[in-house]
């Protein structure tokens, strides 16, 4: 092994303990969850499309800074003590920019997506709302898929099967289409929380928590 | 025919200090984060408490990194940082070993 391919060695080693103690599935299945419920309250408010997308964009961008704390809470009283604590060097340029680009493709994906759905659900194309909603869960699925991969993380190919199923049944079993998207995020949500919470366990018994005295060596 | 043996004094050249290997690993760790604990270090490296201590202790006196004893709200932490002189001796090492084996 090269000393180059030693650090993306150490680099990868750091990103899978980042993802070992569930909490971005938890919080990934909570921000699912919430987005079911904004989506369910600000179609209730009955806005119009040009209201409503921006409305829940703005919705799904608060929602991460609003569960921050509470993370950073779990991170300090559960995985810290265990696993010990890093604080990562700040993002490169080009880091940034994938990211950026990442992040942007998620939104847009949802955004689009909730916007052919609001368009769906509001009559404008009605009949052909069980393929625009098709197609938000495969996008969705090919997201967790990709994810899975780069990672290594083999566990969200599940997640993606998941997704597809759910959007599958939502199209054929839900009444309307706003029980369909909100039905898909909740149950989406749900799974993604399952699987974190199981994760965490798998963590704490791995990890048993250490005094700070046997910490402190050098 | 006789050959005269292949010199190896270049290798001298090598940062020893560095080139051990669970040192290396920890200087690159410490390359990828701005700071990490002791606990950190021992999960991801899988050294033994002692023999971390030790590696760290040498990386301090070399002025390869910087330790720093404080609190978690009531539990004691210990933080390690690569150094400026640390981050240049790595990159040192990565220009060395690539002339030595011949590398672009």
């Amino acid at each position: 092994m090269t000393e180059r391919s030693l650090t993306q060695h150490v680099e990868q080693r750091m990103q899978r303990l980042a993802l070992e103690d569930g909490l971005f599935e938890i919080a990934l299945g909570l921000w699912l969850a919430l987005m079911g419920s904004a989506y369910f309250v600000l179609a209730r408010i009955d806005l119009s499309p040009l209201l409503f997308i921006p409305g829940y964009l703005l919705t799904i961008a608060l929602l991460p800074l609003l569960m921050g704390p509470g993370i950073r809470a779990v991170r300090e009283a559960l995985v810290y003590p265990r696993r010990g604590y890093a604080r990562h060097r700040p993002a490169s340029a080009p880091q940034r920019r994938r990211r950026a680009l990442v992040n942007g493709a998620l939104g847009g994906v949802i955004g689009v997506g909730a916007g052919l759905l609001a368009a769906g659900s509001a009559g404008a194309g009605a009949e052909s709302f069980p393929w625009q909603q098709l197609v938000f869960g495969l996008a969705m699925a090919l997201f967790y898929a990709a994810f899975a991969l780069r990672l290594g993380l083999y566990r969200w190919l599940l997640i993606a099967g998941l997704s597809i199923a759910f959007t599958l049944a939502g199209a054929v079993f839900a009444a309307d289409a706003l029980a369909a998207i909100v039905g898909a995020l909740a149950l989406e949500g749900a799974a993604l929380l399952i699987m974190g919470l199981a994760v965490m366990m798998v963590f704490l018994r791995r990890y048993p928590a250490r005094s700070g005295e046997e910490e402190a060596q050098p | 025919m006789k050959h005269s043996p292949v010199d190896f004094s270049a290798l001298n050249g090598l940062d020893r200090l560095i080139h051990e290997p669970a040192r290396l690993g920890l200087v690159i760790t410490l390359s990828l984060v701005e700071e990490a604990d002791f606990l950190y270090l021992e999960t991801i490296s899988g050294l033994t408490r002692g023999n971390l201590s030790s590696h760290l202790s040498k990386l301090e006196e070399g002025g390869y990194v910087q330790i720093e004893k404080g609190y978690a709200g009531k539990k004691p932490r210990t933080l390690c940082r690569l150094t400026e002189a640390g981050r240049a001796a790595l990159e040192g090492y990565r220009e060395s070993l690539r002339g030595l084996l011949g590398e672009a």
